[in-house]
């Protein structure tokens, strides 16, 4: 690294800004102590990476930047930093997200707090690269062989995008876990007005150690029977870190019991807390009889539906997932149970099927699949009966 | 060598690249593509990887080539190829088959397969136009782009060595391996008939240096010039190695007594993404270019 530019930039931008959602992930993540940053270019993520390029290895208390040869690489350089104690991401697209599900795995098995964001595109393949879609809601389940749950937020503005990474993080380090944000396309460009409050309004977690096993997030003691303190490289203790079925030291145990309880433990971990993570948007569904269910951009238009419905005096509302894994199915049933459903999404068909799973009623559903959030106004023909 | 007037006349003929082509201003792989298509006849089967040319190869129906193009994810050209070309090998076709990619797909993410295929020798022409960066995402550094060179992923220069395919190609013992330049289409329209017609059925590698108008930051009038300034001073030396001996080509032998090449600020001013750079970076990349020469002469006849 050339010496002569390395002038301390602050690490925190706070006060209002003016700008697209993947520069607010990048901002979130240095507001939230990134310290790792390894990706590869895929649009529409690249800016993310971009902009931490230009601001990680220069900012007080620097973080490494690193362009890996792939996603394979970037994904699992994440993994290496994380088990420094360090905090690490990545930020990728469609392809490239299908690339790291082996790595998502090892993540998942060996309980390393990471983030990955993926900005969606259409697919497959190399689908629509500069359009948005809603089509790795399932993968960011399924993605990777195994059984595993990965904690999945969707922002649906700039704002959002900024407070959702930083809850990513928060999540990952408490419950060490990889974790998720969905964005598409859309918020990757899309600009607007967004604040960056104060470094010591928001509460930023910091993973376990054997030193300091208790750690308490949003005001919650995190069980350390559940979450594990981290050993981590680097420190006095030794580290053991594996791919195998493992023990709560580390240590490969291939028996049937220990697998059972380390997956049963696993999945226990993220739905204990599952009520710490972001709450859906309940927006007029009170008294609503249709209730339209969607998530992230597509949410937009869904809103402007409803309220363009209103007007029209149908009683329309708009359910808004802001937690996408776990389902939050108990807040569904209870809220919905019996209404009209419409779930709106660019997809052929991914979020409707948790839908129906847990509702246990016939839903209706628009999967639009032409490379642009639904218009307004299908969305309001549905609302109304009309097609 | 080919003459100027007979390629004029066989590209005339050939029209490998027609119209409704989407390539920036002034864009080298593209004219580097047509000559390579017209060194084949047109008797090819590409694959193309994520790259520039999968964009460019065509606007809305259809694309601008006469050859069937198979685009294929970014880091598996090779092995689709190895597919395609084990089938032709059976039925005895004398097509060849082609992997057109990047530098990205070839060094970075498309770099092991490339390494098994060459391990395999299979019968697959893989010519890697190089950009120096991922031009098709806006100029990220990639494992090809030379020290010193600004991209939005290395904001005051690359650090690190760019990494020469070819040679490690040949440490594969590759049969034929050649780098050419889309500054020089004489010289790239016989590399590529070489290694077309003279080792078909082999695994062979030729790499073409293509400048980038909007990534390398160089006004569009003057991309030839720095394709040709690449190989005056020194920077791009064109070679080609059969069966392990390495030859200089011809228009590059004079540059090899350091007295005749041209001063490195001229190739370094036209381009914008060495500007502002750290002096002592530009002189390590000059050093790194001397270490390329050295290697290049322990090996040359």
């Amino acid at each position: 690294m050339s010496e002569n530019k390395l002038v301390e930039e602050p690490r925190v931008l706070a006060g209002p800004q003016f700008n697209s959602g993947n520069f607010a992930v990048a901002e979130a993540a240095l507001f939230a102590g990134l310290h790792g940053y390894f990706g590869y270019p895929i649009t529409p993520s690249t800016t993310i990476m971009e902009r931490l390029a230009s601001r990680l290895p220069y900012v007080e208390k620097p973080g490494a930047f690193l362009q890996a040869e792939d996603e394979i690489a970037s994904i699992t350089a994440v993994i290496g930093c994380s088990w420094t104690r360090n905090k690490a991401m990545t930020a990728t697209s469609g392809p490239g997200f299908s690339l790291m599900q082996e790595g998502i795995g090892l993540a998942t098995f060996t309980e390393t707090p990471l983030v990955v964001v993926n900005v969606m595109r259409g697919g497959p393949s190399t689908g629509l690269p500069t359009f948005p879609a809603q089509q790795e809601l399932m993968q960011a389940h399924f993605g990777s062989h195994g059984d595993y749950m990965v904690p999945t937020f969707a922002p649906n503005n700039v704002q959002e995008c900024f407070d959702l990474t930083i809850e990513a993080f928060n999540a990952s380090e408490a419950l060490r876990t990889p974790v998720f944000v969905l964005t598409d396309q859309i918020l990757s460009t899309l600009k607007e007005r967004f604040l960056i409050p104060k470094k010591e309004n928001i509460e930023l977690v910091n993973r376990s150690s054997p030193d300091n096993p208790h750690i308490t997030w949003k005001g919650e003691t995190i069980s350390s029977n559940l979450v594990l303190p981290m050993n981590c490289f680097g420190e006095e203790s030794k580290a053991f870190a594996t791919g195998l079925s493992h023990d709560d030291t580390g240590h490969v145990d291939l028996s049937a019991d220990t697998y059972e309880l380390l997956m049963n433990r696993l999945k226990e971990k993220i739905l204990t807390y599952q009520h710490l993570f972001p709450k859906p948007e309940k927006y007029l569904i009170d008294d609503a009889d249709t209730v339209v269910v969607a998530y992230g951009s597509t949410a937009r238009s869904a809103k402007y539906a409803v309220n363009s419905a209103r007007k029209k005096g149908i009683k329309a509302g708009l359910y808004r997932l802001r937690t996408i894994w776990p389902f939050p199915k108990d807040d569904i049933i209870q809220s919905l149970r019996g209404k009209r459903i419409i779930v709106v999404e660019m997809s052929s068909g991914q979020l409707i099927w948790p839908v129906e799973r847990y509702l246990k009623q016939d839903v209706e559903h628009i999967g639009y699949l032409r490379g642009s959030v639904p218009p307004p106004s299908l969305i309001r023909k549905k609302i109304e009966g009309v097609n | 060598m080919v003459k100027t007037k007979e390629l004029v006349q066989i590209e005339t003929e050939i029209h490998a690249i027609e119209k409704g082509n989407l390539a920036c201003p002034g864009c080298q792989l593209n004219l580097a593509f047509k000559h390579s298509l017209a060194a084949l006849n047109n008797n090819a089967i590409v694959v193309i990887p994520a790259c520039c040319t999968s964009v460019i190869q065509g606007a809305g129906k259809g694309y601008g080539m006469h050859v069937p193009i198979f685009n294929t994810a970014f880091a598996s050209a090779p092995p689709v190829a190895s597919g395609i070309a084990r089938k032709l090998k059976l039925e005895n076709k004398d097509t060849q088959v082609i992997v057109w990619a990047g530098d990205g797909g070839t060094s970075d993410i498309g770099f092991a397969s490339l390494s098994g295929a060459a391990e395999r020798n299979e019968d697959i022409l893989y010519i890697m136009y190089n950009n120096q960066g991922y031009q098709n995402t806006g100029n990220q550094k990639s494992g090809a782009t030379p020290r010193g060179a600004k991209t939005t992923t290395t904001m005051t220069g690359k650090t690190s060595k760019s990494k020469n395919i070819a040679r490690i190609l040949l440490a594969q013992d590759v049969p034929y391996v050649a780098t050419a330049n889309a500054a020089y289409p004489q010289d790239l329209f016989d590399k590529i008939s070489k290694a077309a017609k003279e080792f078909k059925g082999n695994f062979r590698y030729i790499e073409i240096y293509s400048p980038c108008p909007p990534g390398w930051n160089i006004d569009s009038r003057n991309i030839v010039k720095v394709g040709k300034l690449a190989n005056e001073t020194g920077i791009w030396p064109l070679w080609e190695s059969i069966n392990g001996e390495v030859t200089l080509s011809k228009v590059s032998r004079r540059y090899l007594e350091k007295t005749n090449r041209k001063d490195p600020f001229e190739f370094f001013k036209l381009q914008g993404r060495f500007s502002g750079v750290d002096n002592d970076l530009i002189q390590q990349f000059m050093e790194d270019v001397e270490f390329e020469w050295k290697w290049l002469k322990k090996y040359l006849k």
